[in-house]
């Protein structure tokens, strides 16, 4: 048992323990080390091939050249269409391991053999990774997890980026290199209409509730702070959203409201504007309101796009 | 003969109180909200209409609206659990048990996930189907065989209908977040953010309940001494059962098409109203159909109070409220048997 | 308690049933391996990757399967026969939504967790803590079957309604996390979860039989169960505590598998036509529809498992209602 153990560990390249009797760095491979958010240091004697990842990261490593064998987290709707949350992943190439938040198929996720497990944070928590397994998990496949809210989104995709290096992404590549710089000129542009001083305030609604988005939470609306947008803060500290009964639809003053625009989770804008007091908000009065592509994947590419629509909304808007 | 009297004395003043107190209920449901507006002027706006457009947004836009649909879905509720308890003579049976909420559950679910469909109008009348469909199964396999649809076989086959509904539901809410999102908010159950169009569409369903179900309570008073007795006296017992039926479903499909799955009203209420009138259906009926509106709203108007800025679904609040209130009642007073 | 031919045919029948699909549940799964890999593998040897699924992953899942069924099929027995009433499982005695809402706040708000204690140990202090409650508030001068069911009703709305507050104030997908937890599900259970449901269920299990002359009286009703000798107050509160030992640790290492405590005691009725509340049968019908339905769970999608609280229901419904139609007739 022991020698089958020993030459798994040596053979599978298992970490924990052949970090203590083999010693790294020499002959075989270089050994591979990555610190996470949690502080914690994930290492392989060599560099990861087989990566199973959480979807959204997936979808953000994706776009730097990495291709996960494995992914977990929604992929597609009942009705046989991509979420939004998936990007340019090409789900025909990649095994899932579980869509569902609670399910992870531990069985599937050994099958493939994999040497390194991705996944996001939002606080402390490692999303979709079941806590009982976690050990075994580990025993085969160190977890690397990054922490996405209280950070903005040009943070979050450079966390990204840092990973996909690591992995041994070449992201010096030009295509890369080439959607950095459209980024990056988006970000400029947003500065430049953000100067307008309009202010924008971004929720979801539900046909009982109006819900403010939390820059603190939501990366983009932080990136979109940091480039000078005047995103309204509402009072719900570090949660995703503060909840509105729809009597206090004006609590929020502002010139523009970004609507979620994710079918399933915020009503239809016909819907919306037959609410009384939501018809009454100065911004909707003016007819400044837009979408919100929320979930946007954290890569360039996919990023850009929201910038400059979010540049062409606050340059049509004028200040109520 | 002087025990009828006092009898009689304390369903009468029992049922003018229940007004009185829905009365009441509905007033608190207009003037009080997330936004205090003060009594003054919700007054002046439901006098005259068209005065200051913000409080007109509120008083009228909002809190009308929701206040009739208080009145409409709690009686609803209310009688449709009177006649399933009195139908099935089971205690623990509530509207949902014909599988009417899970059925509809079900409908809204695939209309939100396989449909696309994202507008209230639109499936209001896919929960309404899917009630129907799901009350019209358990009725078929309840009514097979001898003694046609016994109250144990009603009870039954309802929890299995419910049971196999509900699983096919969270099926798909599992395959996919954002639907559950979005039901997780209806299947609470909520007054508020209906459209008020729909109050007229769906009161002409529960009108037609509310007849149905007066009409077949004589039969279950007889029906309550037993079978033979009932069908001696001259009783057509399928009729009166396949009767019972319909309007439950007219009265809680419509009742959870609107507002959702509002648990506990029909469940609570038709015990207080027995320890009130004693277990004459009519008198069961017609109180049910008072207590459980004010049950309703009075839950409502706190669940807009507690979570400022913020609100408590009414579903919420009327289990948080009607929970130990239902318990203290069930600990002082002889529960009625059925 | 003399078996007649009938129970022990039944009886051994659901025994080799769920033995056979102990042996699929161990063998079949998204990890590729032959039936020779999976025997020796369960006696240490072989690939280690393959080692690891079969001991850290099928073998523990497999066991809850089994232990949950048991546990769950003998529960609502218990649950049925105090309360006299088919519809009287755990769920409407406030056991399974004591333990929900514990379970679900630990999940979301991570409550708990500052006294060490993880979903599971939460769920059974929820489950015992909500019952007893119950109890306590059904007591006036001993109680009755219909009071404890009435406030258990009452109890299980106001957690459920606790449990429905925290669902929305939480984000959507770990709102998702604890609808899997509240459908019920074997997914990602290791030997920590084997353990205390295993010492339950051997703990709990012979108590159950050895209760069953004073629940076959009570299921006669008071006076007659009293006629017969049998203590009602004591028994009424020894079949509750059984009863909710049990439910209560297995919804704490699977969450509630909905339905299971319902269906396994009709199912079984149906099947022995027994003179006495059914035990045995009832908690081997419980084992098999939950191997089955967990076999299903996890081969059924291609892209991923469910979780075994909706094959249940989906695969237990249909059983019922057959049997009801059958014997409606």
């Amino acid at each position: 048992m022991n020698t089958t153990r020993r030459a798994f560990l040596g053979g599978m390249g298992l970490l924990a323990l052949s970090a203590c009797d083999v010693p790294r760095g020499t002959a075989g491979g270089t050994a591979w080390e990555f610190t996470d958010d949690r502080g914690k240091k994930a290492g392989r004697p060599a560099r990861p091939q087989r990566v199973v990842a959480q979807i959204t990261a997936a979808a953000a490593l994706w776009d730097l050249g990495i291709r996960p064998v494995g992914v977990f987290g929604p992929q597609k709707r009942p009705d046989g269409s991509a979420e939004a949350m998936i990007g340019n992943v090409d789900l025909s190439t990649t095994q899932s391991v579980g869509t569902t938040y609670g399910e992870f198929n531990v069985d599937k996720f050994l099958s493939l053999r994999p040497d390194l497990l991705v996944t996001v944070m939002y606080g402390e928590e490692l999303w979709y990774v079941p806590k009982e397994p976690t050990p075994t998990i580990e025993s085969v496949a160190p977890i690397v997890g990054l922490r996405l809210n209280g950070r903005s989104a040009r943070t979050n995709i450079e966390s990204f980026v840092k990973l996909a290096e690591a992995l041994g992404a070449d992201v010096k590549a030009p295509a890369v290199v080439q959607a950095k710089a459209e980024f990056d000129r988006a970000a400029e542009e947003l500065t430049a209409k953000a100067k307008s001083g309009v202010k924008a305030l971004f929720v979801s609604a539900t046909k009982d509730k109006l819900y403010i988005a939390t820059p603190e939470y939501h990366g983009d609306l932080k990136l979109f702070k940091e480039l000078g947008v005047d995103v309204v803060v509402p009072n719900a500290g570090k949660d995703a959203f503060e909840t509105l009964s729809w009597e206090q639809a004006d609590r929020y003053q502002a010139d523009v409201v970004l609507v979620d625009n994710r079918a399933a989770t915020s009503m239809p804008r016909a819907e919306l504007n037959a609410i009384p007091t939501w018809a009454r908000h100065p911004a909707v009065k003016a007819g400044q309101v837009f979408d919100w592509a929320a979930e946007t994947p954290y890569s360039y590419n996919r990023l850009a796009p929201v910038l400059r629509a979010l540049s062409e909304s606050l340059a049509k808007a004028r200040r109520v | 003969m002087k025990w009828g009297n006092a009898l009689t004395f304390r369903r009468r003043t029992g049922l003018l109180l229940a007004l009185l107190g829905l009365a009441a209920c509905a007033l608190l449901s207009i003037m009080v909200g997330s936004r205090w507006l003060g009594v003054g002027t919700v007054l002046e706006a439901l006098a005259n209409p068209g005065g200051d457009e913000a409080t007109d947004a509120i008083v009228w836009g909002l809190r009308v609206p929701r206040t009739g649909f208080g009145l409409a879905v709690g009686a609803a509720l209310g009688m449709a659990g009177a006649l399933m308890q009195g139908l099935t003579r089971n205690p623990l049976a509530d509207p949902g048990l014909l599988g009417v909420s899970a059925g509809a559950s079900l409908a809204v679910v695939l209309s939100t996930g396989l449909l696309g469909v994202t507008s209230l109008s639109g499936y209001i009348w896919f929960a309404f189907a899917g009630a129907a469909a799901a009350s019209v199964v358990v009725f078929l396999l309840a009514a097979r065989g001898v003694g046609g649809p016994t109250p144990t076989k009603l009870a039954l086959a309802g929890a299995g209908v419910t049971a196999m509904a509900g699983s096919v539901t969270t099926s798909l809410l599992l395959a996919d977040a954002a639907t559950l999102d979005r039901y997780r908010f209806w299947s609470v159950g909520a007054l508020s953010g209906q459209d008020p169009a729909t109050l007229g569409q769906v009161l002409p369903f529960l009108l037609v309940g509310a007849v149905l179900a007066a009409a077949i309570t004589p039969g279950m008073n007889l029906l309550a001494l037993g079978e033979d007795t009932a069908r001696g006296l001259g009783q057509r017992i399928g009729l009166i059962r396949v009767t019972g039926v319909v309007a439950i479903t007219l009265l809680a499909g419509a009742g959870v098409a609107v507002c959702g799955p509002i648990a506990f009203v029909g469940l609570v209420v038709p015990h207080i109203a027995r320890a009130i009138c004693g277990a004459d259906h009519r008198w069961v009926l017609a109180l049910s159909a008072v207590l459980a509106p004010a049950l309703l709203l009075a839950a409502d108007v706190l669940g807009r109070l507690v979570a400022h800025p913020d609100e408590l679904h009414v579903g919420i609040v009327v289990a948080a409220l009607g929970a130990p209130f239902f318990i203290a009642f069930v600990r002082r007073s002889r529960v009625a048997e059925l | 308690m003399r078996a007649r031919p009938r129970t022990v045919l039944v009886c051994s029948l659901l025994a080799a049933a769920a033995f056979l699909l102990l042996c699929l549940e161990i063998t079949i799964g998204d990890f590729p391996l032959t039936v020779p890999e999976v025997a020796a593998g369960l006696f240490g040897s072989g690939d280690p990757a393959a080692l690891l699924v079969i001991n850290e992953i099928r073998l523990p899942r497999a066991l809850i399967g089994v232990l949950i069924g048991l546990a769950f099929g003998v529960g609502g027995l218990l649950f049925q026969a105090l309360a006299r009433n088919p519809l009287a499982s755990p769920d409407v005695i406030g056991v399974t939504d004591g333990a929900n809402t514990f379970a679900v706040a630990t999940l979301l708000t991570g409550a708990g967790a500052s006294f060490g204690l993880g979903v599971s140990a939460m769920a059974v202090l929820g489950g015992v803590v909500v019952s007893a409650i119950v109890v306590a508030l059904s007591w006036k001068r001993g109680t009755t079957g219909l009071r404890i069911v009435l406030v258990g009703i009452g109890m299980a709305a106001l957690c459920g309604s606790i449990t429905d507050y925290l669902l929305l104030k939480s984000g959507a997908f770990q709102a998702q996390q604890a609808v899997v937890w509240l459908v019920g599900s074997l997914s990602g259970r290791t030997w920590g979860s084997v353990y205390p449901l295993a010492i339950a269920v051997v703990v709990l299990l012979p108590a159950a039989l050895l209760l069953w002359k004073w629940l076959a009286g009570l299921e006669l009703g008071e006076d007659s169960a009293t006629g017969l000798g049998v203590p009602v107050q004591t028994a009424r509160l020894a079949v509750m505590a059984v009863g909710v030992g049990l439910v209560s640790f297995a919804t704490a290492a699977a969450g509630p598998v909905a339905f299971v405590a319902l269906l396994a005691p009709q199912i079984a009725l149906r099947l022995v036509r027994p003179s006495v509340p059914p035990m045995v049968t009832s908690g081997l019908v419980g084992a098999v529809v939950v191997l089955a339905a967990d076999l299903i769970a996890r081969t059924l999608l291609s892209s991923g498992e469910l979780p075994v609280g909706v094959v249940t229901g989906v695969v237990g419904a249909p059983v019922l209602l057959w049997l009801l139609a059958r014997s409606f007739r």
